[in-house]
Order: C-alpha cells, then sequence, then structure tokens
C-alpha cells in the first residue's frame, strides 16, 4: 500500500527517481537542488536502487553521462538549477535531438549576476526551444507524480522531460506526500528493458550517432523532433488519465480553479497559483466571477486546450514569474498566440511578479485583478510591486 | 618570566568574533578566556608575548595585536591599528563564513601580502568564482570581481590583458578551480598567464553543503560519498607544474602565523606568469565533522600532523608537502603577447 510521507519538494523527486527504478543519476551539486541527488547517493550506497551514481565535475558532463546512459538503453537522471541548469544548455539540446528519453528536475532560481538562490522561471524558460518537455509543479505531490508520469511519456515518444518546481516554496518545504509502493509503480511504469530496435547502443548491431548531416537530411531530423512534441500531447494526456484511473491524482495539461462559469481568468503557474486560488475564493465571495487556469505542460504547449478555455472569456490575465527580456513574460507571450488564431479573443493583461523570488501574496493578486478589471487594452507590461 | 611580556595590548572584537575557539586554544600564553557565549575575551593580557599566533590564525580579523607604546590606548584605538581590517570594506559587519572556516585565514594572509608589498589597493583586482571562498572579493577593498562557478581565471584572462598594470588574485575553492574550472586553470598555467591563482583547497565542495570534489581524498566522506570517495584526488601543484605554471607552492592554514606564508603568497604576487599558491584549508563544518573533527582548532592541529616541508620527512602515506614546489622563469603572456606584436605584427606593418 502507498503511504503518506512529509516530505520536502526535493526529497519527493529522489522517492520518486528511487520509485521509477532509475538506472544511471550523475550529477553536480547546485543550491537549491544539491538535496535531490544527495538522497539519491545515500538511497544508491544503501543499495535500495539498483543504480549507477556518478559524480561528475560540472552539469555539463553531467548530461553528457546522461545522454551516453540513455543512449545504451539506461533510464537516465540529473537535477539541477539556474546556472547548472545553463552549463547544461549545449547538452540539452544533444538530449533531444538524439531522441533521449532522460528526465531532468530542475529547482527554478533566479539567474546571475547578481547572484541570487531565490525563485523565478527564467532558468527554466530560457530552455524553452531545446526540444525537452516541460512541466510545471504547484505541490510535491505534483512534483513526485511528474517523474513518474516522465518517465513514461519520455519513454514512448523518446523526447527527455523536465520537470520543475520552485526554489525553496517547493524544494525546502514540507508537504504531505502520497509515496507509491515499488509495485504500483511498476504497474504504470515497468522497469526500463533492453530495446535494441531503437537508439540503443547494441554490441551486435554497431551504428553510428550524432554524425555530421547534410543539408539534404538535418531539416528532416528537426521535423521529426516536432512531430514527437505533438504526439507527445496526445501521450501525455493518455497517461494521465491512465495514473487517475490507478492511482486517482487527476492531471491534465493545465488545472482548473473555478473556471466553469468564470467570466474573468488568471493564468499562473507553479507556487504563486496556491495564492491565486486563494485571492479567487476571497474575490468571489463579493461576486467577482473569477476563476485560475493553472499552466503544468509548457512543453509541448496545449494550444487547442488554451484555445477551448480561455476563448469566450471576458478578460485574462496572465502572472508571470519571469521576463522574457524585450518582449514580455513568457506565459504571456504564449497565452497570447495561442488565442490569435481566434475570431472572437479575449483581451489578454501581461504582470509579472515575484522574480529573485520575491514574495508573492495573496494580496499581491487581488491588486492585480482590481487592476485587471479597470483596463480596456492591454498597453504596457505590468511590473506588479517594481521599485522605482 | 618572559622579557616580552606586558609590553602588548590584545583585543578582541566582539561584532567580529564567532566563537570559533582557535584563538582561546592557539595561544601559548593563555592570555584568552571563553565567554558563556562562546566568543573569546581577554583575560590576561599582560602575559602577551606578541607572538601574533592569535589574530593571524583568527578567520574573522577580530583580533589585534600591538606593542604598547607612550600612550595608553583605547580598545578602539588598537582595532584602528589592525593592518588586515585596513582592508576590509567598511560596510562589511563580519564574514559569511562559518566558524572557524579556514577561509578567512587565507584572505587575512593575502591582504597582509599585499600590505608588505606595498602595492595600492586600486591596482589590485580580487576576482573569484563561486563558492565559500567566492565570497572574498565581496568583503577585500580592491577592485573586485564575484564570477561564475569555474571561471574566475576566464575572467581574469580579460581583466590582465587587457589593463596588464594591474595585479589579478584569482581566489577559488577547489571545486571551482579544479572541477568545474579545470579546464581554465590548465590554461591559464599553460599560457603562463600572469596572474596569481589562490585555490583553498578544504577537500569538499564547501558552500553547497560538502558534496565529494576531485581533491577529496580516496576514502574520505562526503553527502555524496557516504560510504567514501573510491576515486584518487588531484594534486593540485603538480597539475599546475605540468600544465606550465612559473610558480608553484602549497601552504596550509596552520601555518598563517609564520612569516614565510605571506612571504610566500607576497612571492606569487611579485612573479611573472603564472603563479599558483594552493592552501590546504580547514572546513570544520563538512568535511573536519564528516572525517577528521568539527573543531576547528583540532583541524589545524591534524594539518600540522599530517603536512611537512620540502626537504623533510613525511610522517604518514598520504601527507601533503608544503613549500615553494617548482619555480621557472618563463616569459610571461603578457610579455610574449608584446613581443610578439613588436616582432611579427608591427614590423610586417613597416
Ligand atoms: C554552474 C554552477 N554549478 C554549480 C554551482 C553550485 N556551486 C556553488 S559553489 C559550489 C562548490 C563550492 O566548492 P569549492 O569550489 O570547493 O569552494 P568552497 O565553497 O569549498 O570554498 C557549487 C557546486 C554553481 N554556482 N554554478
Amino acid at each position: 500500500m502507498s503511504f503518506k510521507k512529509v516530505t520536502t519538494g526535493n526529497h519527493a523527486v529522489s522517492y520518486a527517481v528511487w520509485s521509477s527504478r532509475v538506472q544511471v543519476i550523475s550529477a553536480y551539486p547546485i543550491t537549491p537542488q544539491t538535496q535531490i541527488v544527495e538522497l539519491l547517493s545515500e538511497i544508491v550506497a544503501e543499495g535500495q536502487l539498483d543504480a549507477i551514481f556518478i559524480n561528475v565535475e560540472s552539469e555539463h558532463s553531467a548530461m553528457a553521462a546522461c545522454i551516453g546512459a540513455a543512449a545504451t538503453g539506461a533510464r537516465a537522471f540529473t537535477a539541477t538549477s539556474a546556472q547548472g541548469l545553463a552549463l547544461m544548455h549545449e547538452m540539452l539540446h544533444w538530449a533531444a535531438g538524439a531522441r533521449l528519453p532522460i528526465v531532468l528536475a530542475n529547482v527554478n532560481r533566479a539567474m546571475a549576476p547578481p547572484w541570487s538562490v531565490w525563485t523565478d522561471q527564467n532558468d527554466a524558460l530560457a530552455q524553452r526551444d531545446t526540444g525537452w518537455m516541460q512541466i510545471y509543479n504547484e505541490s510535491n505531490q505534483e512534483v513526485y507524480d511528474s517523474v513518474i508520469i516522465g518517465y513514461k511519456v519520455a519513454e514512448q515518444v523518446r523526447l527527455p522531460f523536465m520537470t520543475v518546481l520552485d526554489a525553496f516554496v517547493l524544494s525546502h518545504t514540507s508537504e504531505p506526500v502520497e509515496i507509491l509502493t515499488q509495485e504500483e509503480v511498476d504497474e504504470f511504469l515497468p522497469p526500463r528493458e533492453f530495446d535494441p530496435k531503437f537508439y540503443s547502443i547494441d554490441l551486435n548491431d554497431p551504428r553510428g550517432y550524432g554524425l555530421l548531416t547534410m543539408p539534404s537530411d538535418y531539416y528532416e531530423f528537426r521535423y521529426k523532433v516536432q512531430i514527437a512534441h505533438e504526439k507527445a500531447l496526445e501521450v501525455y494526456k493518455r497517461e494521465v488519465e491512465l495514473f487517475a484511473e490507478i492511482f486517482g491524482r487527476k492531471y491534465g495539461v493545465f488545472e482548473e480553479f473555478m473556471l466553469d462559469d468564470a467570466d474573468y481568468v488568471l493564468v499562473t503557474s507553479a507556487t504563486l497559483t496556491s495564492d491565486a486560488k486563494y485571492a479567487v475564493k476571497k474575490l468571489r465571495e463579493k461576486g467577482i466571477k473569477i476563476g485560475v487556469l493553472k499552466m503544468r505542460l509548457f512543453r509541448p504547449f496545449p494550444f487547442e486546450d488554451i484555445r477551448r478555455v480561455l476563448g469566450d472569456r471576458k478578460k485574462v490575465a496572465v502572472i508571470d514569474r519571469n521576463i522574457g527580456f524585450g518582449h514580455h513574460g513568457i506565459f504571456y507571450q504564449e497565452i497570447k498566440s495561442a488565442l490569435y488564431p481566434l475570431e472572437k479573443r479575449p483581451p489578454v493583461f501581461g504582470y509579472i511578479i515575484g522574480i529573485g523570488g520575491r514574495d508573492v501574496t495573496p494580496a499581491d493578486i487581488e491588486d492585480i485583478v482590481d487592476d485587471m478589471l479597470k483596463r480596456e487594452e492591454m498597453t504596457e507590461i505590468i511590473w506588479k510591486g517594481v521599485r522605482l | 618570566m618572559n622579557p616580552r611580556q606586558g609590553k602588548f595590548r590584545v583585543v578582541v572584537d566582539e561584532e567580529r568574533c564567532k566563537a570559533c575557539g582557535i584563538c582561546i586554544k592557539a595561544c601559548p600564553k593563555n592570555v584568552f578566556d571563553q565567554r558563556e557565549d562562546g566568543l573569546a575575551v581577554v583575560a590576561r593580557e599582560e602575559d602577551c608575548i606578541g607572538c601574533h599566533i592569535c589574530d593571524r590564525l583568527c578567520p574573522d580579523f577580530a583580533i589585534t595585536v600591538v606593542e604598547k607604546g607612550d600612550k595608553p590606548l583605547s580598545d578602539e584605538e588598537v582595532t584602528k591599528l589592525n593592518i588586515a581590517r585596513n582592508y576590509v570594506r567598511s560596510y562589511v559587519p563580519r564574514f559569511v563564513w562559518c566558524p572557524g572556516c579556514g577561509i578567512g585565514i587565507v584572505f587575512q594572509g593575502i591582504v597582509r601580502a599585499v600590505h608588505q608589498l606595498g602595492i595600492p589597493k586600486d591596482k589590485i583586482v580580487m576576482v573569484s568564482g563561486i563558492g565559500c571562498t567566492g565570497r572574498m572579493p565581496g568583503y577585500a577593498d580592491f577592485n573586485t570581481l564575484h564570477t561564475t562557478h569555474g571561471r574566475a581565471l576566464a575572467f581574469a584572462t580579460g581583466i590582465k590583458l587587457a589593463n596588464p598594470e594591474l595585479h589579478v588574485i584569482v581566489v577559488m575553492g577547489d571545486g571551482d578551480s579544479v572541477a568545474i574550472g579545470g579546464n581554465h586553470f590548465i590554461h591559464a598555467a599553460r599560457r603562463n598567464l600572469d596572474v596569481t591563482a589562490v585555490v583553498i583547497n578544504n577537500g569538499i565542495y564547501g558552500m553547497t553543503g560538502g558534496q565529494v570534489a576531485p581533491t577529496t581524498p580516496t576514502g574520505r566522506r562526503a553527502t555524496t560519498a557516504p560510504y567514501g570517495n573510491p576515486e584518487p584526488p588531484f594534486d593540485i601543484c603538480k597539475l599546475a607544474e605540468g600544465a606550465g605554471a612559473n610558480f608553484v607552492a602549497r601552504l596550509s592554514t596552520h601555518q598563517a602565523y609564520m612569516p614565510i606564508f605571506t612571504k610566500i603568497i607576497a612571492k606569487a604576487i611579485q612573479k611573472e606568469g603564472f603563479s599558483l599558491v594552493e592552501v590546504l584549508s580547514q572546513c570544520p563544518t563538512y568535511y573536519g565533522r564528516f572525517n577528521i573533527v568539527e573543531d576547528p582548532y583540532k583541524m589545524l592541529q591534524w594539518l600540522k600532523e599530517h603536512t611537512y616541508m620540502k626537504g623533510r620527512k613525511p610522517k604518514h602515506e598520504g601527507d601533503f608537502v608544503l613549500g615553494v614546489l617548482y619555480e621557472s622563469d618563463r616569459e610571461g603572456l603578457v610579455k610574449v603577447l608584446n613581443r610578439w606584436r613588436e616582432e611579427k605584427i608591427n614590423a610586417s606593418a613597416k
């Protein structure tokens, strides 16, 4: 039987990696991620998880080692944050281009300079176009489940999968998490089997990987990554349904909160969603018909679902804990572009908040709603609480 | 009675002391007592013989020892005479390092070396990567640059070649310099880049909480090596020598009160080309607690016991040799590039 454990977001990742019977873990320490791999190194050293733990000399090497391991058919994992993820960037392209189902946990941390260890999303969102799937989490339970679901999807579509959790708010904060037994996880995600048909390095059938291609071929490789993403959306939807059937926890591409009759929608992601939900409940008492759409799956991006859910609302406010410099908040850009093909579409307002871990409170969200209700047209980026 | 006794003023700055206890245990004349909250207090100033073991081993620059003058000085006046303190930015209340960390001891060695050489503060650029060691440029009253993990030497290359007038001192942890930054390290040495690299080797990744590093001795424990490190460590000095450094020395923090400590750092700063000073240092919080002892003073004693000066014999297998280990007079990169410009480019332009 599964059991509840009070645990941090970081350790929820470690337990999920254990549950997923990962075979190779390679990592380099970085705050606020380090606890993930520290616990894993213990679990491996104690023989509880039959895996190889590789201490490497940088994140670049960590991802390279995962790529090597995954290419032999092993289930591979690494975790990182901010600078570490940025240093991995070259290898992220490689993992996706080589179509390897690696899972990575990224603890969102602001990029330097100036140095910060607190949360915002620019580190992960800067990896948007590497070909990785990405999912954002609001709770430690979501974090735990996302790793297991991640492998299940990744291995079917042969794309790497990144699960993203906020620094400290999740990584270092304890919540009750239902930990599944090995048998339960095995039923959903069977142990990885050697599959020589695909990309696995097989001594009996030697092949070359990553070789130089001419313009006559390269183009199709990229096309196939895109097709895999399109397929991944379907596979993800199918797998979360299966997951819900077995374990009772239902995840969609996003979460809808008080949306049924909502005229106004706040689009959020990650932990500030909890503040938004709290604020929305209060605003509902005042008679404002408002709800929350919490983004979970960011890549592949669920265009159709977004259009279906947001299409005929009165107004939409997107709250971004990130900034696409020279443009707008990144979720804002994406939501707006998703709505563009609709003939009738709501005005979308973009708010930036909580960069570098600045606290976000329900009162801030209420302010945002007040502001949105007053506005008619989107004219500028709104930097909530910025000191000028 | 020792004829030097009674001639010194000793002051502990309460605002800076972090109660590591090093001075209390290291003082040969038992000048200090420990307050209930752990802070050191001067109890028997008249017994001080001015050996400077306490102030040089103080990681927090909290102790000042000066010879008594004609006129009696207040504690504040004594503290103002602390040379090392003049190299700390005035707004820094105290260092963030754990009590008894060796990094502050090395920091003091560096600023005292700069003081001895008489180099103006503005002619020094201190560059660090990331780590506990990387915090030093936040405190040092030089031009400073706190860069990314492992890349300090790459930033320093740009600084030195753009403005060769500057003395560039690069402070790095062992992880910073030879794990993630290993490539820059060997190439700075190969090119004989005219900078002084001070590597503070505590055998572990300190800042992230005690993970195994490429310098962790085989068998030693870390959070990511719960049963000990199976791999062999780097010998940082041999690495530098092999890669082409002009000056290679190893020190240990327990030597900080000996003149040789600052002398070798000063020599490294003056030397043309790439100079490396590796300082073996204590991380009581992680390396010490996991492997030897948590007490900073006992860690210093351990370092003393397990190191030996070049030319002497080690006591145990795996002991570390100290001193200037290698020196050569290869032309430094700045001169090479200037000469090249003169000989090749300017000549062909004519
Ligand atoms: C690219 C990148 N990876 C990882 C980190 C996290 N990190 C910060 S300091 C550090 C190691 C510190 O160890 P060391 O260099 O030996 O210095 P010490 O803290 O012991 O002085 C690590 C891994 C980072 N800042 N950037």
